[in-house]
């Protein structure tokens, strides 16, 4: 296992080079300039040529890259052109949030998500089962940011039950939460519900049944870790559109996380910060991808590491 | 597994009925306008969220008067002029201490300002403010050498890190030399460039509060959260009543409201979104507060435009829009018809300038004149800013009526600011608020190279050399009725070639809790805690 | 089993697509898909002829923020225009950029995907970690980039989600290529002289196309949702006369207090349409046999 785990680390290498390099260019053939937006309306020609020296991007192309790329070889990620702190530090302040934001998302999802699916296959085309279907539809149906919206409208603004936005205490995660773990939720529904199904007319489950095991036992033991496998496999695809999800979500809910501060440093062109966060979210990426398949031979000895 | 899912969303829920909004006594809490401060450091300062905690930190020379907002005397308690204006000579305050309480002296002065000047601390529009016209601005700022100039390329000048123009004459006596005579320099020391910290403090980067001598010191910034002030123990004036502040970082102004209504912020934003709301309900209603802002929407014209390089066509324009129904719908109110260059709030505001009065008869005489007799397609190019995509939509509906059809086209912020740059739009909107009430500031929006970067054809219209000779003029002048005039006339001969097309004078509001009485916001629309009351 | 029936019941043998046609009828759920789609399509396309008022025009003087009426059922927004119009000719701008938008994608996965499936080795290699790379970039970078070069036009929405779009139906056309490859047919066909190309474009491709549809629809969805973000986030079409339904959500961020009905509308435009979308490529999966995974 550690084997395949240094090997699948070297691969990885090669892609976030790729990464990097295409998030320095991409940056860079962005229209907008720094120092303009630094220096707003009003300063001249002359003090805008002092920032871009100040800053460094008035150096060519390749000088500059290898200026930020030698740093974040190092862990250096350099500084904001906007706050002027490092870049590590700022991703340092968000990510917790982010984290935090991501893994109530998750637990709601598979919270809901996986009871539903199995109550809509036992109960298969039961009124139940119509139901959750219906929501698992809309979940993957819902623009992230309107759902945010409609939670804001109702719980906020006409019931006054939770804080519409910001950080800082528990209630300020329950909408974004909510919000954010809705695609996910869809998705393992209608996944636990299809293998579950799949499960059920399988002849080991028949032989369970028949042996007089109870439904609870049934589902419990057999059904449930035979439904393991593909729960796991869209788990993993779930958690990147999550991520994705969640940076919508930020933006609505004023929520002081690494989507939020992208977005922030996208429109400020503050190309280390830029440069640093999409590192980081690639990063993320890949590492709950491993994660993943690491739990595959767990969860079906049949699969092997290769 | 069901079980624990939904003992954790109630749990959640629970939570939120233990949220406590109460606020206490000798505290107070309000929000941040845009986002939050992107330093402490009033050199570096140089946005509205930046300048909120450094004008109630930190003091500098000059003070202005929150309500007339003209230079009232603040660390230095009194000063001299010489002759020809260029020579100031400031004496200092006895008494006054900073919050580590050191005593002020001329050294901290000139530390302050050295630091202003140097690139590596002091932005460029914040120190530019303050020092460009002082001596040893240059060198302090040298020009970046241009690509391809000389062989081979020149080494850039480093910076002297030091302004040669401010002196230290005795203990608590500073002199500042200017390069050329310009009265609105006092006025300009009133801004957070120009103010004073102690010496050796202040880090590389904003996150470490500056020593200062103001009402308050930070007492923790909590990143993307909220910044806390307390009372400062050690400061020389009348202590405030408001011991304790906390400054939320609350973007979306609509959460403002909310958290307003719900009694957690004693001050919020109040959107124009809203207004209708806030004004029909008598207890909000009550504490609705409206201050204009020293500011003019204008549309910024590219004058090498083959079509709106044709004053007829700007005239046309000016004169279709129907600036009373954009404020009472878009802006519900806040606001008053533009007409010219100078807000109302100016010395040199004239209420019976009235150029653009609407007059769609002319304007279709204009476009007919002008070769355009079946109406003309225009397109304005804008920011992402909501309201202001409103205010253009809306006047495009109002010009409609005149035959002009007017195309909104709105991109994100870089990308239309270098296309303003690049002078490839027929024009843009936009929002100039003044950085200090003097008609000057308002008169560089025309000038060819004080605002070089969205100054397209400014330079080269037959009218520049005037208007530029009578700025030359009006700014060495004494502030009075003869500087005013001469403004004046630069307003009468821009309108007249209908060098931006004016929209509106902005104003600005705010619930404000009926429990903070004396002057929470000063006329300048800043929040001041040290001039609060509790109730 | 339902299919066997089929042609029992029916005199003469079916083509596969009849026989596909036929179950995809039988499901109510993609019934209701198939409706949805082709009603959206139709409001895009004689949306002149359908919405009542102007979308772009409105009448600031008289209906600036006015709830739903008989005159104006979805209500009408800051500038005085009817929502209802507006909703309507959101649907051609959004199934526009959407078809277009995947349209690229698929041209883009189906080739790419299908040389890196045939060729394999370090071909397959380095495309398949390019695809990983795109896999991990943000839209919101591509999506900036595309605008500023290619200049404020909607031509660059449909290539910034072209751009991310085409990596998932590469992957899925590699598998199917990397299966189809050692099929019989192929070895066959191969052993018959035929060349890569015809082979890739005779032989593999029909034999894939069925997920491909499949994928394609679903996606469609995915690509509305994308381009409402991207409009949401302020990088949609610029021209703001243009009602996108993403545009229009971000318009009405400041009312949602004031005016429940300028956020909402455009919202459920956007719900029922992507909606219909994955009922009708959910029922295709089912009546093409598709394997989901």
């Amino acid at each position: 296992m550690l084997r395949y785990l240094i090997a699948r680390l070297v691969q990885f290498i090669p892609t976030l080079l790729g990464i990097y390099v295409l998030t320095f260019v991409m940056i860079r053939v962005l229209p907008g300039d720094p120092a303009q937006f630094l220096e707003g309306d009003r300063g001249d020609e002359q003090s805008l040529a002092a920032t871009r020296a100040r800053l460094g991007i008035d150096e060519p192309l390749t000088t500059q890259f290898w200026i930020f790329f030698s740093d974040a070889v190092r862990g250096d990620l350099g500084r904001s052109f906007i706050t002027r702190r490092p870049v590590a530090d700022m991703i340092a302040q968000t990510f917790p949030n982010t984290a935090v934001l991501g893994i109530c998302a998750m637990l709601i999802a598979v919270g809901i998500g996986i009871p539903l699916g199995i109550v809509a296959a036992i109960a298969h085309n039961s009124i139940w089962d119509n139901l959750s279907r219906l929501i698992a539809l809309i979940g993957v149906s819902i623009p992230v940011f309107w759902l945010g919206l409609q939670l804001q409208i109702i719980f906020g603004l006409s019931l006054r039950l939770l804080p519409v936005s910001g950080s800082g205490q528990p209630a300020h995660l329950v909408l974004p939460s909510v919000a954010a773990s809705f695609g996910m939720l869809a998705v393992l529904m209608r996944i636990t519900r299809s293998s579950a199904l799949e499960a059920l007319t399988q002849d080991y489950i028949r032989t369970a049944r028949s042996k007089g095991l109870t439904q609870r036992r049934v589902i419990g033991r057999h059904m449930l870790s035979n439904a393991l496998l593909p729960i796991v496999t869209v788990w993993g695809t779930g958690l990147a559109s999550l991520l994705s999800g969640t940076l919508l979500v930020e933006v609505i809910f004023s929520y002081p996380g690494m989507g939020r501060l992208l977005v922030d440093s996208i429109a400020s062109r503050d190309y280390p910060s830029v440069q640093g966060l999409v590192i980081t979210f690639a990063l993320i990426y890949a590492g709950l991808n491993l994660l993943v398949d690491l739990l595959y031979p767990l969860v079906d000895p049949r699969i092997r590491y290769t | 597994m069901r079980r624990l899912a939904f003992s954790v969303l109630i749990i959640g829920l629970l939570t939120v009925f233990a949220v406590s909004v109460a606020a206490q006594d000798a505290s107070v809490t309000v929000a941040f306008a845009e986002s939050q401060p992107t330093t402490l450091d009033p050199a570096a300062a140089r946005t509205n969220d930046d300048f909120l905690v450094s004008r109630n930190v930190c003091e500098g020379l000059l003070a202005y008067d929150p309500v007339t907002l003209t230079p009232v005397p603040a660390l230095a308690e009194s000063w001299t002029v010489s002759e020809d204006g260029l020579v100031y000579t400031f004496t200092l305050r006895d008494g006054v201490t900073f919050s580590d309480g050191s005593a002020l002296d001329a050294a901290d002065v000139k530390y302050s300002f050295d630091r202003l000047s140097d690139p590596d601390i002091g932005t460029s529009y914040t120190a530019g403010l303050v020092l460009r016209d002082v001596v040893g601005w240059a060198e302090a700022r040298p020009a970046a050498p241009r690509v391809g100039e000389g062989t081979p390329t020149p080494e850039p000048i480093p910076p002297a890190r030091a302004i040669s123009g401010v002196e230290v004459v005795a203990d608590n006596q500073v002199r500042i030399t200017l390069s050329r005579p310009i009265t609105s320099f006092l006025t300009r020391l009133t801004l957070p460039g120009g103010f004073i910290i102690a010496e050796g403090s202040g880090g590389a980067d904003g996150t470490v509060p500056p020593v200062c001598t103001g009402p308050y010191v930070v007492e923790e910034w909590s990143q993307n959260n909220y910044v806390r002030l307390s009372a400062n123990p050690n400061y020389w004036g009348e202590a405030p009543e408001v011991q304790e502040v906390t400054i939320r970082v609350i973007p979306e102004a609509s959460s403002q409201v909310i958290e307003f209504e719900a009694g957690s912020l004693d001050i919020s934003l109040a959107p124009e979104a809203d207004l209708p709301r806030i004004r029909s309900d008598a207890t909000l209603s009550a504490q609705l507060v409206t201050i204009p802002t020293l500011s003019n929407y204008n549309l910024r014209i590219n004058l090498n435009d083959p079509k709106m390089g044709d004053v007829r066509i700007r005239r046309a324009l000016a004169l279709a829009i129907n600036r009373q129904l954009i404020i009472d719908t878009v802006l519900q109110g806040n606001g008053v018809p533009a007409d010219g260059l100078y807000p109302p709030g100016l010395t040199t505001f004239d209420p019976d300038f009235a150029p653009f009065e609407r007059d769609l008869d002319e304007v279709r005489r204009l476009l007919t004149e002008a070769g355009y007799p079946n109406g003309i397609e225009l397109t304005v190019r804008t920011d992402q800013n909501e309201t202001e995509n409103r205010v253009l939509n809306a006047m495009a509906a109002t010009v409609a009526e005149a035959g002009i059809t007017l195309i909104v086209n709105s991109t994100e912020a870089s990308v239309y600011t270098q296309d303003r740059t690049a002078c490839t739009m027929e024009m843009g909107g936009i929002r100039w608020t003044m950085d200090y009430p003097d008609p000057e500031n308002m008169v560089v929006l025309l000038l060819p190279n004080a605002a070089t970067r969205i100054n397209c054809g400014y330079g080269t219209v037959d009218v520049a050399p005037q208007i530029e000779a009578l700025y030359n003029q009006g700014i060495s002048l004494p502030l009075g009725a003869e500087r005013d005039a001469v403004f004046r006339e630069i307003e009468r001969i821009a309108m007249d070639a209908v060098l931006i097309i004016p929209v509106y004078h902005g104003a600005a509001s705010r619930l404000v809790s009926s429990r903070l009485g004396g002057m929470p916001i000063d006329n300048n629309g800043t929040i001041r805690f040290a001039l609060m009351d509790l109730q | 089993m339902s299919a066997i029936a089929e042609t029992h019941l029916l005199p003469r043998p079916q083509s596969p697509t009849r026989l596909a046609l036929i179950r995809l009828s039988k499901n109510p759920a993609s019934v209701i898909g198939f409706i949805i789609v082709a009603m959206m399509l139709l409001c895009a396309i004689f949306a002149p002829l359908i919405a009542p008022y102007d979308p772009i025009q409105g009448d600031l003087a008289n209906l600036y923020v006015k709830p739903p009426s008989l005159e104006h059922p979805f209500g009408t927004d800051a500038v005085g225009r009817d929502i209802l119009s507006r909703v309507i000719y959101g649907a051609q701008i959004s199934l526009k950029i959407a078809l277009a938008a995947q349209a690229i994608a698929l041209g883009v996965g189906i080739t790419v995907g299908m040389i890196a499936g045939f060729f394999g080795g370090w071909v397959d290699l380095l495309i398949m970690r390019f695809v990983d790379i795109v896999m991990a970039f943000p839209l919101l970078i591509v999506a900036i980039a595309l605008t500023g070069v290619l200049g404020s036009s909607e031509l660059n929405i449909i290539l910034a989600l072209g751009f991310v779009n085409w990596t998932v139906t590469a992957r899925i056309v590699r598998s199917q290529v990397l299966s189809a490859r050692e099929m019989e047919y192929v070895t066959a066909a191969r052993g018959l002289g035929a060349g890569s190309l015809r082979l890739m474009t005779r032989h593999i491709l029909p034999n894939i196309i069925a997920p491909v549809i499949v994928v394609g629809t679903l996606g469609l969805g995915g690509i509305i949702l994308a381009e409402a973000s991207l409009s949401f986030l302020g990088l949609g079409s610029a021209q703001q006369a243009t009602p996108s339904w993403g545009k229009m959500l971000t318009e009405s961020r400041a009312f949602i207090r004031s005016a429940w009905w300028m956020p909402f509308f455009p919202g459920l435009a956007i719900l029922i349409t992507v909606l219909g979308f994955n009922l009708l490529g959910d029922g295709l999966r089912d009546a093409l046999d598709v394997r989901s995974r």
